[in-house]
């Protein structure tokens, strides 16, 4: 199942993980440090896949 | 003399004449000095004001004035709640210091008002969140049962201090298991109640929709006399329900039957890392609600795994927008793992958010279905035995199978109870969940099974040896 629109929420699907995340947390404000980054390179991709999986869950017009 | 173990003796005893609140605190700060230290219960200690609090609670009682059962007796707040007389730090470096100026959180002043006596503010995790972190100048809570094992969090003191004897009770909160986890791996009691029951006011917080406050002790009876004090609405929590409180005790009759309990077993069985002797403790757990006249049936939480997933996506949204300017400006003030943690909730967009709160709406209205037949969902609160301290990291929490957020998300009342011993000889503790606003049947479950076993009553070695004239039963002897 999937959402109204077909697919799941991608955000930052592209490039690789410690590349999207610094940019993300750029936006943010914050720098973190290079072993950091690492980890958060390693965690995203598990991150986003499970925050993916919500969505196969379809709830249609419900708020 | 057997000295009380429980708020309840220990009221009794106060009433009978063979004790009173100075004795009660001062052997309570007595057992401070012995193992803070080591077990890493408190943040701050209150000793002057706990002697000084006593003290006039002995007077009234004297005077014949009883505020009640929890008159003089001793009892500790988790330091993410704002105190009059101790500062507040959240455990973290970053919490402004003039924070915790706004005086008593509700949950503490209702506490006061009842005669307790606050014995000092208890260790947590930074921010409720994060690891223990011996890097910043802070305690690190370790198991009594076992001191190279933590003792869970975040309410890491208030359950540690419960279980060893440091006092008799503790607020403690629970965004995601905060209470019931370490109640259950250090052997007490403790109940997250309905979302809103007890307001947060006063309270640090972590994520707003799921924060909840509620009380650790040893018993679920002690459990009920603690959330009779804290819980009713108070208008400075827009999130706080506006219902009568009844009293949480009036049940509390030792008796399942006609209660129909719904078994939640497929989400153990699929889980990861559930350590055996963890399920084995869980079946003979319900097994003794059965043989105690409960009426025992198979449920299914519908979507539960997809509603465990959404509980991340909550926390760590609300947590980073609460921390998104400190996270900015003061990174290597937050303690390396907490500012991994809270930061991570920068790489979930708003869709992202929302569909969880949907996923959560939704859920919530199957739980209702399921719970219209049957009075309580059970399961066990956490499936192994807690990590080591040394060397506790995300790969370590991470793998810690627990069955407590989706109770969170869920806004329904939700209490662990000591349930015997598991993985690593080390407690375990029975989850109890019910409806909305229906903690009364939840702790009455809770009291009936702890008057059919007596885990509730184990005493851990180190604590044991000391506290005077508690007999400590064997470990794995009911």
């Amino acid at each position: 199942m999937s959402g109204p629109e077909g697919r799941s929420d991608k955000q930052g699907e592209q490039g690789d993980p410690a590349s999207v995340v610094k940019a993300l947390l750029a936006a943010a404000g914050i720098t973190t440090t290079d072993d950091e980054l690492v980890l958060f390179g390693m965690m995203y991709p598990l991150l986003r896949h499970k925050a993916d999986r919500i969505y196969e869950l379809d709830l249609g017009d419900r708020s | 003399v057997t000295a009380p173990l429980t708020i309840e003796e220990a009221a009794r005893a106060l009433r009978a004449g063979a004790t009173t609140s100075t004795e009660l605190t001062e052997e309570c700060i007595a057992q401070a000095d012995r193992l803070d230290k080591k077990l890493g219960t408190y943040l701050v200690r209150c000793d002057d004001v706990a002697r000084r609090d006593a003290a006039r609670a002995d007077d009234e009682l004297a005077a014949g004035r009883d505020r009640g059962p929890l008159h003089g007796i001793p009892l500790a707040v988790k330091d993410i709640l704002a105190t009059d007389d101790c500062p507040t730090t959240a455990q973290s470096l970053v919490l402004d210091p003039t924070w915790g100026d706004q005086g008593d959180a509700v949950a503490v002043a209702r506490l006061r008002a009842a005669g307790a006596v606050i014995t000092g503010k208890t260790s947590t995790m930074e921010f409720a969140i994060g690891l223990p972190d011996a890097s910043k100048p802070f305690p690190v809570p370790r198991n009594p049962w076992n001191t190279d094992l933590w003792s869970g969090g975040s309410s890491s003191g208030t359950a540690n201090g419960v279980a060893a004897g440091l006092f008799f009770g503790g607020i403690g909160t629970d965004t995601g298991g905060s209470i019931r986890m370490p109640a259950a791996v250090c052997g007490v009691s403790g109940i997250k109640p309905t979302f809103g029951r007890v307001p947060k006011s006063g309270c640090v917080p972590l994520s707003w929709t799921l924060d909840h406050v509620g009380p650790v002790a040893r018993t679920a009876r002690d459990c009920a006399l603690m959330l009779n004090a804290m819980a009713g609405y108070d208008a400075s929590d827009p999130l706080c329900v506006d219902v009568p409180v009844p009293d949480f005790t009036a049940k509390l009759d030792g008796s399942l039957a006609g209660t129909r309990i719904g078994v939640q077993r497929r989400h153990l069985v699929d889980a990861p890392f559930v350590d055996a002797s963890v399920i084995a403790a869980f079946e003979e757990a319900v097994a003794a609600l059965a043989e105690g006249g409960a009426e025992v049936v198979e449920v299914e939480i519908p979507h539960y795994d997809l509603l465990d997933e959404a509980c991340p996506v909550i926390i760590f949204s609300e947590a980073f927008a609460y921390h998104r300017r400190s996270l900015a400006t003061r990174w290597h003030d937050f303690g390396d793992k907490t500012r991994v943690m809270v930061a991570s909730g920068a790489l979930y967009s708003g869709a992202d958010y929302v569909q969880a709160q949907r996923v959560r709406r939704y859920v919530r209205e199957q739980v209702d279905t399921i719970l219209e037949g049957v009075d309580v969902i059970v399961t066990p609160t956490v499936g192994a035995a807690a990590p080591a301290v040394e060397g506790l990291d995300f790969l370590a929490a991470l793998t810690l199978p627990i069955f407590t957020p989706v109770w969170n998300a869920l806004g329904l009342p939700a209490m662990s109870v000591p349930s015997g011993f598991g993985a690593s000889s080390m407690p375990a503790g029975l989850q109890i969940a019910g409806r909305h606003l229906g903690e009364a049947t939840v702790l009455r479950v809770g009291d009936a099974y702890q008057q059919l076993t007596k885990w509730h009553l184990e005493v851990p070695p180190l604590a044991g040896q000391i506290v005077s004239n508690v007999q400590a039963p064997t470990p794995g002897a009911p």
